[in-house]
């Protein structure tokens, strides 16, 4: 029998059952099982769960508005010495009142704690965790009502449909060589990160923007793009270098403007870290920043 | 005794017994810290993250129809709160604190304490496409069956399971491509 397809080596790695066949080869086959074994051991690896910090249930329920059920260790203590006391004098005045049928001085002991029902909206001030805190725009002073949350209506299912999922940006499919060429200019830039105007000799403005994001992951066929705008006729030359100033590719060198020229960089070989996109105009520069992430 | 279901915990926690919601973050916490953990690259974020979702089901448990286990539905949202933080964070990312590339190699201790495989992982991880990397999650981590991920990622059975089996496959691949 051949060896198992990926496919079926998957299954037993799950746990699926195998045909009798399937199962006698792959006790008899090493490197089948060996495959198998290897499959396994990613899985374990990804069945990893590491356990939230401590506080994050506590912050969490504050910030819901919600009081914890369970109060802390310490106060357990207190409540489990308090009861102790209790039943102490309890069994002290025993003697005492034994006799009486009824003993109206004893006080009725309550059982049934009250329930905390607040609602979120009015419960102490929420505790946001720092970043969160950061976020939510809400006066101090109105610590009272936490800050409004619109309510979820619909179904997260619906929800789900609606999130896109995340895509590369541009230039998914074959790799491209380290791009030099310019390519169109897009005619509506998506935002992105801009370089200050720079002024080149003989009053030359130029300047350089990020046309989409700044992170670049090479293996999803990622590639960032730069628009270069030249106020006038000029030697431009724009190129991608590291930490050291080592140019690691060269995008554009030569007359250039007036007018946009749009170029990308697909990362090449370099390995993950920052970058510099930095380009000279006219006798001055300007520069942009590019995460790669191998 | 059998405990009382996510289901009968949540309806106590709309009918004055809000404080019974606190069973469910009881149960789900690790399970929801981890997922967060596995789809989303940005540790610091996490926590919010997970407050995030919390908040979510507290506000949105009114709105649970019962039409599926009330995991998948928490899931659900912790999966959109992912996405919708992915779409905020990919644009840009704060490069200043990024050391300079170095090529370094893992340590033969951290070789040997396994860590330097699990750094692989999270990588390789990272370089998924975010549906593969949510169905392995979902798969492996969270060990939900084909028809629930199915449910949570849109698709039906056969396609959850051939997406799962791509991912596999293109996970091996990007550790292979370590040698680890």
């Amino acid at each position: 029998m051949s060896h198992l397809s990926e496919d079926r080596l998957i299954v037993w790695a799950e746990g699926g059952a195998l045909s009798a066949n399937e199962a006698d080869h792959i006790r008899s086959c090493a490197e089948c099982r060996s495959e198998a074994k290897a499959l396994r051991a990613i899985f374990g690896d990804l069945a990893e769960l590491p356990p939230p910090p401590k506080a994050l249930r506590q912050a969490t329920l504050e910030r819901i508005g919600l009081k914890s059920r369970r109060a802390p260790a310490r106060r357990w203590g207190y409540a489990w010495g308090g009861l102790l006391s209790a039943a102490l004098v309890l069994v002290w005045a025993r003697p005492w009142t034994s006799k009486e049928s009824v003993s109206p001085a004893l006080p009725a002991v309550s059982t049934g704690a009250s329930k905390n029902v607040l609602p979120a909206a009015v419960s102490s001030a929420p505790k946001l965790s720092p970043r969160a805190a950061a976020k939510v725009s809400v006066p101090e002073q109105s610590h009272s009502v936490p800050a409004p949350q619109a309510p979820v209506l619909a179904a997260p299912a619906q929800e789900i449909a609606t999130a896109p999922l995340i895509r590369p940006a541009v230039g998914v499919g074959a790799p491209a060589k380290t791009a030099i060429a310019p390519i169109p200019v897009p005619t509506e830039a998506t935002g992105g990160l801009k370089s200050a105007p720079s002024a080149g000799a003989g009053g030359s403005v130029f300047q350089i923007d990020q046309v989409r994001g700044n992170r670049l992951r090479p293996a999803l066929g990622e590639r960032v793009t730069f628009n270069v705008e030249t106020g006038s006729v000029g030697n431009l030359d724009v190129r991608v270098v590291d930490g050291t100033g080592r140019t690691l590719a060269q995008l554009y060198s030569g007359p250039a403007g007036p007018g946009p020229v749009a170029l990308e960089w697909d990362g090449g070989d370099a390995p993950s870290g920052a970058y510099t996109v930095r380009a000279r105009f006219g006798g001055t520069s300007a520069h942009l920043g590019v995460l790669v992430v191998r | 005794m059998e405990p009382e279901s996510d289901e009968a915990v949540l309806a106590r926690s709309l009918n004055a017994e809000p404080e019974a919601f606190e069973i469910l973050v009881e149960r789900y916490e690790r399970r929801i810290y981890g997922l967060l953990w596995r789809l989303s690259s940005d540790r610091s974020a996490i926590d919010d993250l997970y407050q995030q979702v919390w908040l979510k089901a507290w506000n949105g448990r009114i709105s649970f129809k019962g039409n599926s286990r009330f995991g998948t539905w928490l899931y659900a949202i912790a999966m959109n709160e992912v996405r919708a933080w992915r779409r905020r964070a990919r644009e840009y990312v704060p490069i200043e604190d990024v050391p300079a590339p170095v090529a370094k190699g893992p340590s033969a201790l951290d070789r040997l304490l396994g860590r330097a495989r699990k750094e692989a992982l999270a990588s390789a991880l990272d370089q998924l496409a975010a549906a593969d990397r949510e169905s392995l999650v979902l798969r492996f981590q969270q060990g939900l069956d084909y028809e629930e991920i199915a449910r949570l990622t849109k698709s039906n059975l056969a396609q959850a399971r051939l997406r799962n089996f791509r991912a596999i496959r293109r996970l091996k691949e990007l550790l292979k491509d370590r040698e680890l």
